[in-house]
């Protein structure tokens, strides 16, 4: 389901951004393109973590931008945003991978977030997704790695 | 049976992550307990034998007088594990 949620428009890779608000920003856009979500719902996540501190960053180098569903979703969906210069979250976070999710209530998306911790917790893969140049090797790379989970 | 509570800043997403990982955990340390996750807000109100998050969410939780366990990194096993048997 993460495959069929992180389509190929849906999967960005840039050199840099100027701040984690920006990358959060970026990282929402093809949502906002494809109407899955509304701007509000952006704004919702980034003042969420004015208030509540980085909690989004799962791990080193990874976020989870995402907020609740009343914010601004109108369909389950994924985007991805890569790096290839950190950008730093409060408390000295550094973050290269941005998995944006917006989730139009509490159960449509637990699959995909399902695949996701089987995919980071194997701690040999994240190098591979941090390695890949552009969206096409990006998508090709989460293929091959999901595929490995589920085979 | 230990109870242990997961908390997020919403209780949609990161939380449900790391209760995969924390059943996971629990499962290398060959230990029982009753997971589930929910927000902070939530979380204040619920009695539970161990409440476990990202430091920022649970540290919020620290002058209620609850058993908090912090994870930095909410995707390694590991971790887990270590900081979850010196409550068990």
């Amino acid at each position: 389901m993460l495959l069929e949620l992180l389509t190929e428009k849906r999967i960005q890779v840039v050199e840099s951004s100027n701040s984690w608000q920006e990358s959060i920003e970026l990282a929402g856009k093809p949502l906002l393109e494809d109407f899955s979500i509304s701007k509000e719902y952006i704004t919702k996540i980034i003042d969420q973590v004015n208030e509540l501190g980085p909690y989004i960053v799962i791990m080193p180098d990874v976020a989870l931008p995402h907020t609740r569903p009343e914010a601004g979703v109108h369909q389950t969906a994924m985007s991805l945003l890569k790096l290839n210069t950190p950008v730093v979250f409060p408390d000295h976070q550094e973050v290269r991978l941005l998995f944006f999710l917006a989730a139009e209530n509490n159960h449509s998306h637990l699959e995909a977030l399902k695949e996701l911790a089987e995919l980071l917790t194997e701690p040999e893969n994240l190098p591979h997704l941090l390695n890949s140049e552009n969206s096409i090797t990006l998508k090709n790379t989460l293929t091959q790695l999901i595929g490995g989970i589920q085979s | 049976m230990t109870k242990i509570l997961v908390v997020c800043g919403n209780g949609l997403g990161s939380s449900f992550m790391l209760e995969m990982n924390v059943k996971k955990a629990l499962k290398e340390l060959g230990k029982e307990a009753d997971v589930s996750h929910t927000d902070l807000s939530s979380a204040k109100g619920e009695q539970a034998d161990i409440y476990l998050g990202a430091a920022d969410i649970v540290d919020q939780l620290t002058n209620t007088g609850k058993t908090i366990v912090t994870v930095q990194n909410m995707m390694s096993i590991p971790e887990i594990k270590e900081k979850l048997d010196a409550h068990l």
